[in-house]
């Protein structure tokens, strides 16, 4: 019997897909968004992004590292992953993930080399010891530093970066194809879902590296440039209103077609789902720093610095939250009900150490932060003032 | 391509990469993949070689000839005696006895099929068992059906 | 930069003597070629492999016979029919699925629901347990007007989606109709028990792998019946063969009105249903 008196099938009583699932999206959707922020200073030359080039490649790095360990914490053999890679199933969306998340690594460790590779060359002359024979290694023994070799680079970086574009939006837009090609589930099964899954995606890179570029900053005393956080706003502010607008399409063509699903998606949103999907999703989450964010690129002139940063921050962080809410309301409220689709399963809520508890995602959020911080000790994720490279612009020296 | 050489390197290694990785794949593939689709066909066999729990329709008939005949004259012919009773695998194994085959509780078993439900299908019979023992002017037992029935020929 | 220098132990026992610059570089030529396409043939082979097994899914067997006790999978092809009308929602079908298959509790490979329907259309359904106890008499409150109990099990679809997302291919269609699942190479990710609209898959709650109606496939390739259908004391479950001549199930199948669970998903059950009615899903 489901909660309301309404049937389940005997099988559907758990929710099967839990907090890693939720995590796993969320996380690649990081590593995307954050990606194809990057490629906007990269390819298309927004050069007032140049402060966060770097630093959005790195943190994309750093998320791809660790977004395998939400599906391996998830598998009931987690020791048999290798099968996906050894036996894929062509005709699985699934089965691709290996080989998307090789070649996206491979990708992206390319075009971070490429980017740091000058200071690479640098570094390795100035230490000494084994820092020097680490930073030979990533040399790959070569030191040439001439100007020909730089256009080479600059060269390799644009063609790598122009792969990364559909790269990143075939990585999640396969994330949200694995969701939306289950047709046994409505809730889950529409087209729109992988174009959902990107923009959404988009929000959350942004929102993350204008977050990382405040608080990385504060912490090296440095000023935050003005006509970057004002673009990473006007940016964020396009996604957002694109993502909400989808998320919004959906659900009203739902509701309006009216058919046989949406006697039980309906329920799902209005009562089930009512405070993650009504109040944080939509309202706390959406509304609020679309507002937030209205006010720092409408009213641009009027601001401040501190009150753009301080707008730009609590955005960011309210969106995170609408994107997390976005994948719990899509991975947990397609669970909730049965396939009978006649009621609703128990309440699922997280334990605090399971193998798919509170903790373990919190430390899957927290170490790309923390590598982040490690390979800004290994190369510098910033751009330096006195950087050969940055003469133009790039943030202004304390 | 004088100042490409560090591509080149990088791109050395990616190809040795890939060589280990296409290598490895290729001998981690288990043996009977493959043969007849995408799988594993040795898997169909391990299914296959399961030994059943259960029976065949004559499996009772060797050693409980004159139960089985008894059964096979009435209503119940059509009844399994493992549906009542277990699997076979709890009483024989290899021709050798292995445990006592169990005996459920009438009450429960005949109720399983004769509690008057509103979703069986009409002309099935069906009693409301308390008021069915009640007329008869019997006692609620657990064995109380058998005071009139015998299970494996009900209208004896 | 310099070149790394090439030492001669990596020239390897074929070049003997001392090798002079030129022969030595043929050699390593040599040797890459070699390495190069035997590597290109083994991706060859294996992308061919892949497609070719993408495509066939069984139809042109390699083998002459893969079962060693003269069952051919080639001359079967299973299906299964329900009649709804006959079935007096005794369990005795989920019970003797659960022996037969040593199915964990609370988990069902097999199960049989009640429906009960009032004049209005409002429908109660339940499935205490799957079935497995039986059914107690119990007040609706409603008019009831209609009931019936309604056997499910795995449709061993045609298209099924549960093998069609199965990333590591552990989950297969035989050439005789059933859907199985390897064990030994399931990951346990749960995807094909999402994507089953029928709610017949299940995470095995002990080997973390998926876990289905096999349709007693260690069984039926003996020669004998289903233990469900074997159980069933009303002949509502029956077990039927497409390719035998004057099989009875092909034959209703054949000149009846059968219907099957959800035809809007197009995944082509094999499992067919005598009795449906507009409420039951």
């Amino acid at each position: 019997m489901g909660e309301n008196g309404g049937f389940l099938f005997p099988n559907d009583l758990h929710i099967l897909w839990q907090l890693m699932i939720v995590m796993y999206p969320y996380v690649t959707g990081l590593v995307a968004g954050a990606f194809i922020l990057s490629s906007l200073y990269h390819v298309f030359h927004r050069d007032e992004l140049r402060p966060i080039g770097r630093l959005a490649l790195v943190a994309s790095l750093g998320f791809l590292l660790f977004a395998p360990f939400t599906l391996l914490l998830h598998l009931g053999h987690p020791e048999r992953c290798y099968n996906t890679l050894v036996t894929p199933n062509l005709s699985s969306a699934m089965a691709m993930f290996g080989f998307i998340y090789a070649g996206y690594m491979t990708l992206l460790l390319a075009e971070i080399w490429l980017v740091h590779r000058q200071d690479i060359i640098t570094l390795a002359s100035r230490s000494t010891g084994i820092k020097r024979t680490f930073y030979k290694c990533l040399a790959l023994g070569v030191y040439d530093v001439s100007p020909e070799s730089r256009k080479v680079d600059h060269g390799v970086l644009l063609i790598l970066a122009g792969i990364g574009i559909p790269g990143a939006a075939f990585l999640h837009g396969y994330v949200g194809f694995i969701f939306g090609a289950v047709k046994a589930n409505p809730w889950w099964s529409t087209p729109l879902m992988p174009i959902i899954f990107l923009c959404s995606a988009i929000v959350s890179g942004i929102a993350m590296v204008i977050i990382l570029y405040s608080i990385g900053l504060k912490f090296s005393n440095r000023k935050i440039d003005a006509p970057c956080m004002q673009s990473l706003a006007r940016w964020l502010w396009m996604f957002v209103l694109i993502s909400i607008t989808l998320e919004l399409l959906e659900i009203m063509t739902l509701a309006y077609e009216a058919a046989e699903e949406w006697e039980i998606i309906g329920p799902l949103l209005g009562d089930q789902l009512a405070f993650s999907f009504i109040g944080i999703q939509i309202f706390l989450g959406a509304m609020v720093p679309i507002i937030l964010l209205g006010i720092v690129v409408l009213m641009s002139r009027y601001l401040t610095d501190q009150i753009r940063n301080t707008l730009c921050f609590v955005a960011s962080l309210l969106l995170l939250l609408q994107v997390f809410a976005m994948r719990w309301n899509v991975v947990i409220g397609g669970q909730i009900f049965s396939k009978s689709m006649r009621g609703f399963r128990e309440h699922y809520t997280p334990g605090l150490f399971d193998k798919e508890g509170i903790a373990l995602a919190i430390a899957i959020f927290v170490l790309p932060l923390l590598f982040i911080i490690l390979f800004n000790r290994v190369l510098p994720v910033f751009e330096q003032p006195d950087e050969q490279l940055s003469t133009d612009t790039g943030t202004p020296s304390e | 391509m004088e100042h490409a050489k560090h591509i080149i390197r990088a791109v050395l290694l990616l190809v040795i990469a890939a060589t280990v990785f296409v290598l490895a794949r290729h001998f981690a593939i288990p043996a009977s993949f493959g043969e007849y689709g995408p799988y594993r066909s040795a898997s169909v066999t391990e299914h296959a070689a399961r030994e059943p729990m259960h029976g065949e329709a004559d499996s009772c008939a060797g050693c409980h000839a004159d139960e089985v005949d008894f059964k096979a004259e009435g209503k119940h012919a059509k009844l399994s005696c493992e549906s009542c009773h277990a699997q076979l695998s709890v009483h024989v194994h290899n021709d050798q006895k292995v445990g006592d085959m169990p005996i459920p509780k009438p009450i429960e078993a005949c109720g399983w099929c004769h509690e008057k439900l509103r979703a069986r299908p009409e002309g099935f019979p069906q009693i409301v068992l308390a008021d069915h023992v009640a007329e008869n002017g019997e006692t609620m037992t657990d064995s109380v059906c058998l005071e009139c029935h015998n299970a494996h020929n009900p209208s004896e | 930069m310099p070149t790394i220098p090439v030492s001669n132990s990596e020239c390897g026992g074929g070049c003997g003597g001392a090798p002079s610059a030129g022969t030595r570089r043929d050699f390593l030529k040599q040797g890459a070629k070699a390495l190069g396409a035997s590597v290109a043939t083994i991706i060859l082979c294996d992308m061919t492999d892949l497609t070719k097994m993408a495509e066939a899914s069984g139809a042109t067997p390699q083998r002459a016979n893969l079962f060693a006790d003269g069952y051919d999978w080639t001359k079967h092809s299973y299906v299964y029919l329900v009649d709804i009308r006959k079935c007096i929602g005794c369990g005795s079908c989920v019970r003797a699925c659960s022996r037969e298959n040593n199915v964990p509790p609370a988990h069902f490979r097999t199960w049989v629901e009640r429906y009960r329907v009032s004049r209005s259309g409002e429908a109660v359904i339940d499935s205490t347990n799957g079935g497995m106890d039986g059914f107690e008499p119990s007040q609706t409150g409603l008019d009831i007007t209609k009931a019936f109990f309604f056997p499910k099990l795995c449709c061993h679809c045609t298209h099924t989606p549960c093998v069609q997302l199965c990333p590591v291919c552990a989950s297969y269609r035989t050439v005789d109709g059933v859907v199985l699942v390897d064990e030994t190479r399931c990951i346990g990710c749960g995807y094909c028990v999402q994507a089953c609209p029928y709610g017949s898959r299940f995470i095995h709650p002990e080997t973390h792998t998926a876990s289905k109606c096999t349709l007693c496939y260690h069984r039926i390739t003996k020669g004998m019946t289903t233990a469900c259908v074997q159980a069933c004391p009303v002949e509502a479950r029956m077990l039927g063969d497409m390719k035998q001549v004057g099989d009875k199930v092909a034959e209703i199948i054949a000149t009846q009105r059968v219907l099957i669970l959800q035809p809007e998903l197009l995944t082509d059950p094999n499992c067919y249903y005598l009795g449906l009615t507009k409420e039951a899903r």
